[in-house]
């Protein structure tokens, strides 16, 4: 066997590994972007298209931006959103805990959002993370985060407020839902 | 101009998505007790090898931990605790103090108490973030010398660092959290502060952890909330709740707390009073303290005449006077005359009744106080019209029956 395909195989390997590795991660985010308006077969499709873009493109992963999990998650993400929104695209099914804002100018507003995540402190941003980026539902985020559905309950609504004050003071308005 | 709508999530970039995604699903988890904590716990275990329990100043069954982002707990399910002699505090590189007391076990798995106390470290003036990853890069302690009489494991030959953490202000609420890293293994640190009311026993151990304060009590409806102040100035107020509460004298018989009045340093029970109460019970746990003072019913006490100016014939008199009899205020608010008899309005603290009409003869006099500020006892005062002089009403007040409920009271020793 040459060296050519040997690396060849040990590729493979190593693919397999990641997609086995990581194949938990992904369907974990899609499964929970997709609650409610996937079937089964979605959220593997997606699953399988997320994993293949990580190894498609696995030269794109930059470990000084996060782990390889990291990475695994927002594409995940971004490929559930995007599935959602071509299986909602007949009906109305909001995502819960969107927030929309109403602004003037998009670079702005994009420099708005940098300082205001600034200002969360690391619990508020592991909540805004699970809930407003990845669209977890409550239970889920008290699990991941390790406190009872209530308490979550309270940390959301108090981030809410405080995210819509944050906005107002840059001229922001917030309204909820999609 | 017409404004943009854009989903907030939509405006968030690649570089912030990456780094908001890795925190939450690139870090353990930080969840509560000890599935988090297993891979430190496995460790510490290796390394402790046999605890010698002798050398341990208490170990108790049950006792109250306050768990940062958890808040207070029960520790029923912490089958062994353990509390230093001496805290061990160890100095954190920007000067801070991280103080280590205790350390628990639960079935094979152990982990340590470490707490933070001092704000100025954990907080900037603005309230931001202060400790990231740089602050405690190098900052490292030796276990050896934290835990130099509690265990005999070997702990002095491991050297623990703390990788980094994330500490909040306390007026936000907010959780707190550390990792260690040992042996280049990130591991996250549950802070626990065990809580102690000064001056009572649990179940006859003393503990002596932490000494506390009680500054406030409040009711809900399954719960008390008792609102503690360490002695140690630096360090959080704190709440603890206690579930389906009981009065518990010295006997050990069992009374229900009714109702627990909000006071500074104090903890005033309504019951009937059948024996001197000297703590009160929370699940299995009994809490006894010193009580200063207690209303006895053997006590002589020394009824106010009470003198209310009487109206002329069919004349409403606003007197607005307070009246206090055992400690009750009683505010006679207006008195009336008419031929049926004298209506004497007057309200309790909190709540206003009027007093049903009586006749012009001397006759009993009853005051029915519901839902005062004492809570929802009922205070009856009776007593006489023992003089009618035709310009005031002299009411002699015989007896001040709290049938329904006794005031006790229980101050916590400072």
């Amino acid at each position: 066997m040459d060296i050519g395909m040997q690396l060849d195989e040990q590729m493979e390997i190593i693919d397999e590994t990641i997609y086995a590795h990581y194949y938990k991660t992904a369907e974990y985010v899609i499964r929970n972007i997709l609650r409610g308006i996937g079937s089964n077969e979605d959220i593997e499709d997606c699953v399988h298209e997320t994993l293949e873009e990580v190894l498609m493109n696995r030269e794109k992963f930059d470990v000084a931006r996060g782990s390889i999990k990291t990475y695994v998650c927002v594409i995940a993400r971004s490929k559930a959103l995007y599935a959602r929104k071509k299986l909602v695209k007949h009906q109305t099914v909001p995502l819960e805990d969107d927030l929309v804002l109403v602004y003037d100018d998009e670079l702005e507003v994009k420099e708005a959002v940098k300082h205001i995540l600034k200002q969360l402190n690391a619990n508020e941003r592991k909540l805004f993370t699970l809930r407003f980026l990845y669209y977890m539902p409550i239970e889920e985020v008290s699990k991941t985060l390790g406190l009872s559905r209530g308490n979550v309950d309270v940390k959301l609504s108090r981030l809410r407020k405080k995210l819509v004050k944050l906005f107002n003071t840059f001229g922001i308005d917030v309204r909820e839902g999609r | 101009m017409k404004k943009k709508e854009t989903c907030l999530d939509d405006l968030i970039d690649n570089e912030q998505l990456m780094l908001l995604t890795g925190e939450v699903f690139d870090q353990t988890k930080k969840t509560f007790k000890f599935k988090y904590v297993a891979a430190t716990i496995l460790i510490f275990l290796g390394l402790v090898g046999s605890l010698n329990f002798n050398t341990v100043y208490a170990k108790v069954s049950e006792v109250f931990v306050h768990i940062f982002g958890q808040g207070i707990e029960r520790a029923d399910y912490f089958k062994d605790y353990w509390v230093l002699k001496e805290p061990v505090t160890f100095q954190l590189e920007n000067g801070g103090e991280g103080i280590i007391e205790a350390a628990y076990k639960n079935k094979d798995e152990v982990t340590v108490v470490v707490t933070a106390p001092d704000r100025a470290v954990w907080t900037s003036k603005e309230n931001k973030l202060l400790i990231g990853d740089k602050a405690y890069e190098s900052t490292r302690f030796e276990m050896g010398v934290i835990y130099p009489q509690a265990f005999d494991g070997d702990f002095d030959k491991v050297n623990y660092k703390i990788e980094y953490g994330f500490l909040y202000n306390k007026e936000e609420a907010e959780d707190q959290e550390m990792y260690l890293k040992i042996a280049n293994q990130k591991i996250p640190l549950e802070f626990i502060l065990p809580v102690e009311m000064s001056g009572m026993e649990v179940d006859k151990v003393q503990l002596k952890g932490f000494e506390m304060y009680v500054m406030s009590l409040s009711q809900t409806n399954d719960s008390v909330a008792i609102a503690i102040k360490p002695k140690n100035q630096r360090l959080e107020d704190y709440a603890i709740y206690l579930h389906d509460p009981v009065l518990i004298d010295e006997n050990g018989k069992e009374y229900r707390i009714d109702y627990l009045s909000q006071s500074r340093n104090e903890l005033k029970c309504y019951e009937p009073i059948e024996g001197k109460f000297v703590g009160f019970k929370s699940g299995g746990i009994c809490y006894r303290t010193k009580m200063k003072g207690h209303y006895n019913k053997e006590d002589p006490v020394t009824f106010p005449k009470v003198k209310i100016p009487l109206p002329k014939m069919n004349e409403k008199v606003a007197l607005n006077k307070e009246i206090e009899i055992e400690g009750i205020k009683i505010l006679i608010k207006e008195v009336e005359l008419t031929s049926a008899g004298i209506s004497i309005t007057y309200a309790s603290r909190e709540q206003g009744a009027i007093l049903s009409s009586i006749d012009m003869h001397p006759t009993q006099l009853t005051f029915e106080c519901v839902g005062n500020t004492l809570g929802s006892n009922e205070y009856r005062i009776t007593g006489d019209f023992s003089a009618y002089t035709g310009q005031e009403i002299e009411m002699d007040v015989s007896e001040v029956e709290m049938r329904i409920k006794q005031a006790v009271e229980y101050h916590f020793e400072d």
